[in-house]
């Protein structure tokens, strides 16, 4: 850039900082929020219930940590480098960071969480643990992993906020819980953030205070990453599993925040004057995965076969009204410019009866083929509509559907067994950061269908090794081929999740999970 | 007397001690695994089977039998699986919430009953008589979820002026504890309330029939000290069954209503341990609730005989 | 001795009372009434049956026939209850819900009789085994029917036949209760006394005896069991524990309807509505015909005490 461009940029940028510094940011108050799910536990490496990670979020940090566009960008670490080969990424931490318990952030206490994390994390840990030749302290602030082959994620394995994160304690509370099946007490619940965790009521709800000598980063809140300043005294983030009651309050200004509410209810929120409606547009999504381990699923034509038969859009119609829904037909969500692609749409929303009898006769089958369904309760949202995909393949003469609703103990249960043809999933997530991280890539767990393909181990590979945007983007080109040719699950689309908050409620981003950084009040309560 | 109780008490333990084996046995026969649910949707197989470990289920039945039955002759009643704390802490933690519901739930019964069941006797097929039956029909009809998303609709929705979804407890202040549960006491006190009234009228109708009110009112004792000192006291007595046969239906409509208004209590947390197959929880609940009525068809038999002196000769 | 359910608590306000002596002190114009009210009970309970027989006939829709495209319209000519989120019509499903809520009432009302009423009479009428009988009773009646059923439901698993089990299993304790007072009732009569002494067998003495006294209490307690489990068939699907989504059933209509009370309150709003309606018919049949069956109940029972 020229020199008066950057002199421009610069007088911009202040002028904007003043403009945002004049809408007055003003500390202080309490957070009301209804949320509607508990969590299981708070130990942020003990398992992947999206409501512990949105507290984590608040109160712990990692290295890294995705922005708005999910790119991953440095959090507790100040610099890095990697060596020319790939194998040697050091990382210089942010010197005089406190921890809630007012012990100050060194490598020490990064080797031992991460330690802790690689033996926990089912995603990226074991691409990391396959090529780890080891992680030490190199002094006080420097961090050293060596490994035995490049691995080009290590960023994005880094910056999770969903799932096993890889949060930073003090080692000095790690030493407490040394078992690998120890789950972390609330009260050791230490991390970097700029909220600490004051109490858990179970099944009532959980207490954040300001953490006042949080240690923010200077550039401006983006996502998870930049200026992470709290200011609100304390956050109650209380439990309202029905979502009645999460309307009542919020409409009635109880809540300054409600979350996850019927996106039916959209009507009666725009036109009402105490709350602001927050859209996530793709926070929800439902797939049909199919069992690739036995008949007739063992098949790609099969599989094919459904895919031309299944239409999208009446699915997602079922779910929400009109602008609401996203139909896509990526696996990775719209807004994921990285990798989300339109390959595969002309397949994905096209019903094609006839090919689909040409796929399924080749194949060997006559139509009706029968096939079970498995499926989530239909409590969760999205979790009905399955019916409207039955009644789709029924209607079509080409399968005959036996749809089995259980309950999620028995559903986690039995698609482990494999018994099933097709399983039916729905659930709320914001957040698959890359090719490699979601369960659906992953051929030991059910989410994949258990599909076995050295095709797509080397697209795997081939993103672990490389960092080049030019080659993520051929890999992504090439990913989403293989994807609608095997066809290992029906993405039906993205579905809206919403969330409202108070008039007064300023800065307030819908990025998934609740975040309580970067949001004030504004004028009186 | 103090034979007659022990012997019940004694032989509430043989069925304390079934509950909780038909609850260990019936739910780790069936299906469902709660480890996976805890290690989480993103879980691997080996994730799952460390949770499994974790919690003791990787064990043969037998074995885990024994240790519990270990722990348990140590009133060690476990860890919840979900709640990763221990499971008494979890029932009583809970069990304030459930009894204030409970509370109000009876007083609210009992406020509306017994007025309109002695009015109704009082003037006995007349048209008001009519309208307090009818009122105590549709009461009886009218399903506890229905009429309570009705008046979280209707009270909380529409007109905003009960708060809904949260529970204050009694040391906040007497009036915010109020307001939070004055819908959910209602909405699971209905029942009760109609059952109640019923039984007021019938029994004041058959005591306003005995011999010695009517010795009394030929003496010329005034209707109203008839009433309400001589008729009403006995006609309460089998009153005192009702509630203890309606505590019944409180607990269980407990589980809908706390669901509903979001109380943090007894009923939600059965409801979330079944569903969870929370086995530890389970097992202590199931006992819980089992000594509870137990204890309460003590009182309830108990309380019969005290009003009802004819009955203490049985004692 | 109290027992837990409403049902009970009805048929025991019927046993503590002898009949209250209703027709007595009634003069003819209420009793009139009140046999007015039976009628309607009855009147219920037939367009109950009707709706079940011919739900295929009167039904304008099939019950899971969806339209997504259709969702969430308010009641109109086309759909007189509306529509649901899945564009499925709620009249066809309240009618289709009167099938299952028949179905179910129709087999545990026998069902829970044909297992307590045995059980009961046994207990009361040899005292040997009445103590073990009555002590598995108690055991079973320590808890409420709801939780009852819903823990059974949640090992289970969801699906009509569980319901059925479950809702027997629950209510067979009052019918053994009833069935016991009755007996015990019975045989303290000197004519029974008797004809014992005498030598009579004595499965002549119960059946000659002893059923046809009980008959008339268990019919009571027959439509205030029909009436309670409705009440908790809709309360198990409402929690998810009832009858699987794909039957229609009143209580998971209700449940379904929950998240849309302020956008679509009629999803909610008819079944709810049809659940009071049955409930209340079946109690006002079980008032009915408990003063019916005035005179044989008057003296027939020893008031609530009995242990």
């Amino acid at each position: 850039m020229s020199r008066i461009g950057s002199l421009l940029a610069v007088a911009l940028g202040t002028l904007l900082a003043l403009t945002t510094i004049a809408s007055a940011q003003k500390p202080g108050g309490t957070y009301e929020v209804a949320y509607d799910l508990s969590p299981f536990t708070l130990d942020a490496m003990a398992d992947t219930i999206s409501a512990k990670s949105h507290i984590v979020d608040n109160v712990q940090e990692g290295l890294f940590a995705p922005d708005a566009a999910l790119v991953p960008k440095p959090m507790l670490v100040d610099k890095w480098t990697v060596s020319p080969d790939g194998l040697t990424w050091t990382f210089v931490l942010r010197k005089g960071v406190p921890f809630h318990n007012g012990e100050i952030l060194k490598a020490d206490d990064v080797v031992a969480s991460l330690k802790r994390w690689l033996v926990r994390d089912g995603t990226w840990a074991p691409h990391i643990k396959a090529r780890l030749d080891s992680i030490d302290r190199v002094d006080d602030l420097t961090v050293r992993m060596k490994l035995t082959k490049p691995f080009g994620a290590m960023l994005e394995a880094l910056s999770m906020v969903e799932g096993v994160q890889p949060v930073i304690f003090p080692k000095s509370v790690l030493d407490r819980y040394p078992g690998d099946k120890d789950r972390v007490k609330e009260e050791d619940v230490i991390g970097t953030g700029p909220y600490k965790l004051v109490s858990w009521e179970r099944d009532r709800r959980i207490v954040l205070a300001r953490f006042d000598r949080y240690a923010a980063r200077k550039e401006p809140l983006s996502g998870f990453s930049g200026n992470k300043t709290a200011y609100f005294e304390r956050v109650h983030h209380n439990f309202v599993p029905e979502a009645a009651g999460r309307v009542a309050g919020a409409l009635t200004g109880r809540y300054d925040l409600a979350i996850n509410l019927p996106l039916d209810q959209m009507a009666q929120i725009k036109g009402n004057p105490a709350v602001v409606a927050q859209v996530n547009p793709y926070g929800g999504r439902t797939e049909l995965t199919f069992n690739s381990t036995i008949a007739p699923f063992d098949k790609k034509a099969m599989r094919q076969a459904v895919a031309n038969v299944l239409e999208p859009e009446e699915m997602l119609a079922a779910i929400a009204p009109k602008g609401l829904y996203t139909v896509n037909s990526s696996p990775f969500f719209p807004n994921q410019s990285t990798w989300v692609s339109k390959i595969g749409f002309e397949t994905y929303s096209k019903r094609d009866l006839k090919k689909a009898r040409e796929l399924i006769t080749g194949a060997g089958f006559t139509p009706p083929v029968a096939i079970t369904v498995i499926s989530v309760p239909v409590s969760l949202p999205g979790g009905r509509q399955i019916q409207v995909a039955v009644q789709q393949l029924d209607e079509s003469k080409l399968f005959k559907v036996d749809l089995q609703i259980m309950d999620w103990t028995v559903m986690v249960q039995k698609r482990w067994e494999k018994k099933h043809n097709a399983m039916y999933n729905a659930f709320n997530v914001w957040y698959q950061n890359d090719l490699v991280a979601p369960t659906w890539n992953n051929p030991q767990h059910p989410a994949s269908g258990f599909l076995v393909s050295p095709a797509r181990d080397e697209l795997l590979e081939r993103r672990l090794q490389t960092t080049s945007a030019a080659e993520i983007a051929r890999i992504r080109d090439d990913f989403h081929r293989w994807f609608w040719d095997e066809v290992p699950l029906f993405p039906f689309g993205n579905f809206a999740t919403l969330d409202t908050v108070g008039p007064h409620v300023k800065g307030s981003q819908h990025i998934g999970g609740p975040i309580y950084f970067g949001v004030w009040f504004d004028g009186k309560k | 007397m103090r034979s007659y109780l022990a012997r019940r008490l004694a032989s509430a333990i043989p069925v304390v001690f079934v509950v909780a084996i038909v609850g260990f046995v019936l739910f780790r026969l069936t299906p469902g695994d709660p480890a996976a649910l805890l290690a989480g949707d993103n879980a691997s197989r080996e994730q799952i089977e460390r949770t499994r470990q974790y919690l003791g289920l990787d064990q043969p039945l037998h074995v885990q039998f024994v240790r519990y039955l270990g722990r348990l002759a140590r009133a060690d009643f476990g860890q919840s699986i979900f709640l990763g704390r221990p499971v008494t802490t979890a029932i009583l933690e809970r069990l304030e919430p459930t009894v204030s519901l409970a509370v109000a739930a009876e007083v609210f019964a009992l406020a509306l009953a017994i007025p309109l069941g002695l009015l109704a006797a009082v003037r006995a097929n007349t048209w008001l008589d009519q309208v307090a039956m009818a009122f105590a029909l549709a009461g009886l009809s009218i399903p506890a979820f229905w009429l309570g998303l009705l008046l979280v609709f209707s009270f909380g929705v529409k007109l905003g002026w009960l708060p809904v979804g949260e529970f204050r407890p009694l040391s906040d202040g007497i009036v915010p504890f109020l307001r939070h549960m004055i819908l959910p006491a209602v909405s699971l006190g209905l029942i009760q309330m109609a059952l109640t009234a019923r039984m007021v009228r019938s029994s004041m109708l058959e005591v306003l029939r005995e011999d010695y009110i009517r010795t009394a009112h030929a003496k010329g004792m005034a209707a109203r000290v008839i009433v309400l000192r001589h008729a009403l006291r006995n006609a309460l007595i089998p009153t005192v069954t009702v509630i203890g046969l309606g505590f019944g239906a409180l607990v269980s409509g407990a589980v809908v209503v706390e669901t509903i208004f979001a109380l943090p209590g007894l009923g939600r947390l059965t409801s979330t341990a079944l569903l969870n197959r929370d086995y530890p929880l389970i097992q202590a609940i199931l006992m819980f609730v089992a000594m509870i009525f137990i204890v309460m068809n003590l009182l309830v038999d108990l309380a019969y005989a005290y009003l009802d002196p004819r009955l203490r000769v049985r004692y | 001795m109290p027992t837990s359910t409403p049902a009970s608590a009805s048929a025991t306000e019927a046993a503590a009372l002898g009949g209250a002596g209703h027709a007595r002190t009634r003069p003819g114009l209420a009793r009139l009434w009140r046999s007015r009210y039976t009628l309607a009970g009855l009147g219920i309970l037939g367009a109950l049956i009707v709706l079940a027989l011919f739900a295929d006939q009167i039904a304008p829709y099939g019950p899971n026939r969806m339209r997504p495209t259709e969702r969430l319209q308010s009641p109109s000519a086309a759909h007189p209850f509306g529509t649901d989120d899945l564009g499925r019509d709620i009249l066809s499903r309240a009618v289709f819900g009167a099938r299952l809520t028949l179905t179910i009432g129709a087999v545990v009302v026998p069902l829970s009789l044909l297992l307590g009423v045995p059980l009961g009479v046994a207990a009361g009428y040899y005292p040997r085994i009445d103590g073990v009988i009555m002590r598995i009773v108690d055991g079973l009646m320590a808890f409420p029917a709801v939780l009852f059923a819903i823990t059974l439901m949640a090992a289970l698993g969801p699906s009509v036949t569980n319901v059925i089990i479950a809702l027997s299993l629950a209510y067979a304790p009052s019918a053994a209760r009833l069935a016991r007072g009755s007996t015990l009732a019975v045989q303290a009569m000197t004519y029974v006394e008797a004809a014992r002494a005498l030598g009579v067998p004595d499965r002549r003495l119960i059946v000659r005896h002893v059923l046809p006294n009980i008959f008339a209490p268990l019919l009571v307690l027959a439509s205030f069991t029909f009436a309670v489990s409705v009440l908790t068939e809709a309360i198990l699907s409402f929690l998810g524990a009832g009858a699987p989504p794909s039957v229609a059933s009143w209580g998971t209509m209700v449940a379904e309807g929950r998240n849309f009370i302020e956008a679509a309150p009629w999803l909610m709003f008819f079944p709810g509505c049809c659940i009071a309606i049955v409930v209340m018919g079946l109690n006002l049949l079980g008032d009915g015909l408990r003063d019916l069956l005035d005179p044989r109940l008057r003296g027939g029972f020893v008031r609530g005490g009995l242990s």
